[in-house]
């Protein structure tokens, strides 16, 4: 008993010497420094180390500005470097008796700094960006390297030519995946290298320098499908586009991989090019009244394809003549049809004669290597479409493709001879898991450590997997995608083309009883096609919320009556049925449909039949249908309207009709036979408008009008589920999946923590 | 003997010739496979429109038709290409994947028939001992437990049970058709880097549970046959005048009743042959194997006409070159059967 009692006391006096440490690491906790502030974590690792420190007042002000010789204070601390004194002061404005001295001589010793110059310092100046990399990069030893003539300049940034000549290189590694010093502003893509660092900014800087990211491992992650070939243009959907988004090199929408990347987003940035055409440093000429431009493209010196060959601007000119030859089975499409030519005045320089108007002429151009499909084109094109480059590529990107193991997985592996600073992982890994449950299995038992964050998942799944623990190890994100679920309705339907019935329909819907019932709760309702977020997404779209009595309201007033049945019907006499069509053995959409039929026939008296079809395409081509339930997205917000609703299809040609008829071969795409001037107008002045903030509100125009008109029930966003193993760092899939980029994007920038 | 093969070659072509009419025309019902992309919006009308010239999809049905029986039937254009793969053709597609399908799929049945044969004979030769009921219900068992749950059980138990519950290793892989790494020694080698030794012995280790799985599920109608063919056989005069002869046990069940017990198994086998190439679906699926059985599911979902029908036609060659097979052996193996 005693024995016990002096062992509890012994504790209790151990513990009692730990209090006031735990308290002050408590203490971390700054008043304007939130749980959510993006660097929370870096603040208190730095506060705790006592590397810096807060304010009296219980503040950090981490958006206040830093001293050079704050900073350096800062830096030696973190090295664990001990102040040092020599006799005769290295800068004229740092003398003995400043309190900075003994830090900023054992900086200068270390040689992390040199001066601005005239034997000063500038010891209260406030430190810029610029030269916080600079700094860094010889604290971390990059320094030479940030000065070699040979080192390709590169920062992925908006405003790559706003950066000193001094500081292009020690800039260029500090973005890089093993430094990760600087980073970018997320709405605009720029690195602000002339700003003053915040607090928080030389905190997270700081942070890396004694933290780098881990290096090395290997990540799985699932597919659901394999892609059917890696040439980027003769597919350019679904799984090829997770694999090559970020491991090759920025894929960019459908239109381009390479040239320029995509942020989540939405902000496109250069890539291999070092430039994005612009009409304010007239790398893009508009002549309006010609209807005709010219885009200069400009290509970084230095970068090379993944087999070492540097990419040219002939590589540009001969993939565009490439993927516009009609044997070649492209897909993808990077507005050829606007394109009178192309030419190569230099080795760097690419320059491209529009012949119409094109809004996306800066999305990027075909870049593929022509050192290796010329040869082959020049036999015969079509051989293109069949070529070993579509199993064994060669990209730009920060990853190779090393095995692919058909059926199985593609091994990627570091890319040896990237130009932009290696990625972290030695090996990426995707494997092909057609069976959810079997992948599930795989995520459980550590082979797998990221599920596909795209369509395949559904709700109820994640949701038994949720129950199963796998969150413990997990990070599941529900986001919401660009697909949606809709109705598409036949507006020659001689009852559906009253809009009064169709805003009746939307409003004897109860859509959130929809989610509840059948996605769980999982989904939002949809009002229009550009996805949440989107700047060009109108803002006070109609919710149609649910309101059956209002419905009623309206078709009386409207002229509609109900007969001895109950059953209703429209003014010139008919009764309204209406037939719903979806693919047979969806058994989602036919629980929809059913619950839909109930709805309209409690709150409207109308009788909805579900007619199963196999080959929605054929029935949506040829308009024999009222309505369909099917899905889709627009993976270009911008011009979200453009293929669906209007009558020409101003997107390529406007003899060309959209409304798909006989005539047209049923090409058309303008599937709901949409006709509406108004809107028809918008989108021709949406297609001749280039300027990118003049056209958001001409698009939110337009969704306001679909959002009025309903050629097609809008439904729910579809959700996506994925889950992503806790120890996997650096991901970032923003806030829409899919929208404008891959969840691979970044992929050189994940890594494994141990 | 001749007049009856060719007889019967002559009725196999007009038989495969209908199937791949008919199944020609109900897969062209589905719609223009082309057509489809334009539910992307950002695949243009132009783009179809090429993409049809160039897989000739501009004729008009009959000559469709031709043009397509033409091909298959001299490969030509490795029978057309894939829709869904669009830079390989549907000969492609299935060399590549029938190997792993016929591989899986004549290990199930080999051993299928040497579990199941001998198990058959004795429990006919044991009728209502505690033996025969065992593997009856063993045999029932196996044949009603669903694949896609015997191989979930399956893998849990052999590959995630050890890893998070016993903190070691998987005892056997999950599936797929062979690891991405090698552990040779100390090493971990990537999969191609390794000697082909090893590469040989990971893909046996990766087959082992598909294998069992499948094994399973196929012993019991074997099983089942092999039973009661034999039970009816040692029912029969000869096998009582054979005991009465007082012939060794032993040779009365392996030469007399064996033989006559095996001749409806024989049948069976022949039929079996499409399925050998069929492949399992729902196998291949759960456990991440690239087989026929999942290109026939992706291919006819994914509308890919050409491969779907090279698929069709593989199988319809296959059952009616079974049918012929089982016949000509039913007479090898019984001579009081007769061609006609």
């Amino acid at each position: 008993m005693k024995k016990v009692v002096v062992l509890i006391v012994a504790i209790s006096m151990l513990l009692s010497l730990f209090t006031p440490k735990l308290l002050s690491v408590n203490a971390a906790g700054f008043k304007d420094v939130t749980a959510a502030y993006w660097a929370k974590d870096q603040i208190n690792y730095l506060v705790q180390n006592e590397i810096v420190a807060g304010y009296p007042d219980g503040t950090f002000k981490p958006e206040g500005k830093v001293t050079r010789e704050d900073f350096v204070k800062m830096i030696v601390l973190a090295k664990g470097l001990k102040e040092y004194k020599p006799a005769v002061p290295t800068f004229t404005d740092v003398p003995t008796s400043r309190w900075s001295f003994g830090f900023v001589e054992a900086a200068v010793k270390a040689g992390y700094i040199k001066g601005i110059g005239g034997g000063k310092f500038g010891p209260g100046n406030n430190i810029k960006r610029e030269d916080l990399a600079v700094l860094l990069c010889n604290v971390i030893g990059e320094g030479k390297e940030a000065n070699d003539p040979k080192l390709v300049i590169a920062t992925f940034s908006n405003d790559e030519g706003a950066i000193s000549s001094y500081a292009r290189g020690a800039v260029t590694i500090a973005v890089r995946p093993e430094t990760q010093l600087l980073l970018w502003d997320k709405s605009t893509r720029d690195l602000r290298p002339n700003a003053f660092a915040t607090r928080a900014e030389c905190a997270y800087s700081t942070y890396m320098v004694m933290k780098p990211p881990q290096k090395g491992g290997t990540i799985n992650i699932a597919l659901w499908n394999e892609p059917t070939t890696l040439f980027y243009g003769l597919s350019g959907l679904g799984p090829m586009m997770d694999v090559l988004g970020g491991c090759g090199g920025q894929a960019s929408g459908l239109n381009a991989i390479g040239l320029v990347g995509t942020t989540p987003e939405g902000v496109v940035y250069p890539y291999v090019a070092s430039n994005i055409p612009s009409t304010k440093d007239g790398t893009w000429i508009i002549d309006k009244a010609k209807g005709t431009m010219i885009t200069t493209w400009h290509i970084r010196k230095g970068a090379t394809w993944s087999d070492g060959v540097p990419i040219t601007s002939h590589d540009l000119v001969f993939s565009e003549k490439m993927m516009e030859d009609p044997k070649v089975a492209s897909v993808s499409n990077c507005g050829s049809e606007y394109i009178d030519h192309v030419e190569a005045p230099d080795p760097y320089t690419f320059k491209v004669y529009w012949k119409k108007l094109n809004m996306a002429a800066n999305d990027g151009a075909h870049l593929y290597p022509a050192h290796i499909l010329e040869p082959i084109y020049n036999k015969d094109p079509s051989l293109i479409n069949t070529c070993d480059y579509n199993y064994h590529p060669v990209y730009a990107g920060p990853y190779v493709l090393e095995t692919w193991s058909r059926g199985n997985y593609l091994l990627f592996q570091r890319n040896p001879n990237y130009w932009a600073g290696a990625g972290l992982l030695q090996y990426v890994n995707f494997k092909v898991f057609p069976d959810t449950n079997t992948m599930l299995m795989n995520l459980l038992g550590g082979a797998l450590d990221v599920t596909p964050l795209e369509l395949g998942m559904d709700v109820k799944e994640a949701a038994s997997a949720t129950k199963g623990g796998l969150t413990n190890k997990f990070t599941e994100y529900v986001l919401p995608s660009t697909y949606f679920e809709h109705i598409t309705l036949n507006l020659t339907d001689p009852v559906l083309k009253d809009k009064t019935l169709r805003q009746a329909l939307m409003y004897a819907l109860d859509r959130q009883e929809l989610i509840k019932e059948i996605f769980l709760g999982q989904r939002v309702a949809s009002n229009g096609t550009i996805p949440l977020g989107e700047p060009g997404a109108a803002k006070n779209l109609n919710p149609y919320s649910y309101n059956p009595a209002k419905a009623k309201a309206m078709l009386k007033t409207a002229g509609y009556t109900w007969d001895a049945q109950g059953e209703l019907v429209n003014p010139s006499g008919t009764v309204v049925k209406i037939t719903l069509s979806a693919p047979a053995g969806n058994v989602n959409r036919q629980q929809q449909i059913s619950f839909i039929g109930q709805d309209w026939k409690t709150n409207l008296g109308i009788q909805v039949t579900y007619r199963p079809i196999i080959g929605t395409f054929t029935y949506l081509g040829n308009g024999d249908f009222q309505g369909i339930m099917w899905a889709t997205f627009f993976s270009d917000p911008e011009n979200a309207a453009n293929t669906e609703y209007v009558t020409g299809n101003t997107a390529t040609d406007k003899t060309m009709p959209n409304i798909p008829t006989a005539k047209n071969g049923y090409l058309g795409q303008d599937f709901a036979r949409f006709n509406n001037a108004a809107f028809d107008k918008l989108a021709d002045e949406y297609n001749s408008t280039m300027d990118h903030s003049a056209r958001v509100p001409l698009s939110q125009k337009m969704e306001d009008i679909q959002n009025e008109e309903l050629p097609d029930l809008y439904l729910t966003w579809y959700t996506v589920v994925g889950f992503v193993r806790k120890n996997v760092k650096g991901t970032d899939f923003g806030s829409t999946i899919g929208l404008t980029s891959t969840y691979t994007w970044n992929i050189d920038y994940w890594s494994l923590s141990k | 003997v001749r007049n009856y093969l060719i007889r019967r070659l002559i009725q196999s072509i007009v038989v495969i010739l209908l199937v791949s009419l008919a199944s020609f025309t109900l897969l062209n019902l589905l719609g223009d496979p082309f057509k489809e992309l334009l539910m992307n919006p950002n695949v243009q009308q132009s783009t179809v429109a090429k993409l049809e010239h160039i897989y000739h999809w501009d004729m008009p049905f009959l000559a469709r038709y031709f043009y397509w029986l033409k091909s298959f039937f001299l490969f030509q254009n490795g029978w057309g290409p894939s829709t869904t793969y669009l830079n390989e053709t549907s000969l492609q597609l299935i060399a590549q994947r029938i190997g792993i399908t016929l591989t899986l799929s004549s290990l199930v049945l080999l051993l299928s028939l040497l579990i199941s044969i001998p198990l058959g004979i004795y429990s006919a030769l044991h009728q209502y001992s505690s033996t025969d009921s065992f593997v009856t219900v063993l045999a029932f068992f196996g044949m009603s437990m669903p694949v896609f749950w015997t191989g979930i059980v399956f893998i849990y138990l052999f590959s995630i049970f050890p890893v998070i519950h016993l903190g070691g290793h998987a005892i056997l892989p999950p599936g797929g058709m062979h690891s991405t790494f090698l552990r040779m020694g100390q090493n971990v080698i990537e999969f191609y880097k390794a000697p082909i030794v090893y590469q040989i012995l990971n893909r046996a280790w990766c087959l082992v549970l598909p294998v069992i799985v499948l094994t399973l599920w196929n012993i019991g109608p074997w099983l089942r046959y092999q039973r009661s063919s034999m039970l009816e056989v040692i029912k029969q005069d000869y096998i009582r005048t054979a005991r009465a002869k007082g012939l060794k046990e032993r040779t009365i069940v392996y030469k007399h009743a064996f033989k006559n017990a095996i001749i409806p198994l024989i049948t069976l086998l022949g039929l079996s042959l499409p399925g050998l190439i069929g492949g399992a679906l729902i196998t291949e699926t759960v456990f991440g194997i690239d087989g026929i059985g999942r290109l026939t599911y992706n291919s006819v979902m994914g509308r890919d006409l050409f491969t779907s029908m090279s698929l069709i036609m593989v199988f319809s060659i296959l059952v009616v070159i079974g049918n012929i097979l089982a016949d000509i052996l039913y007479v090898i193996v019984d001579p009081r059967i007769k061609y006609q």
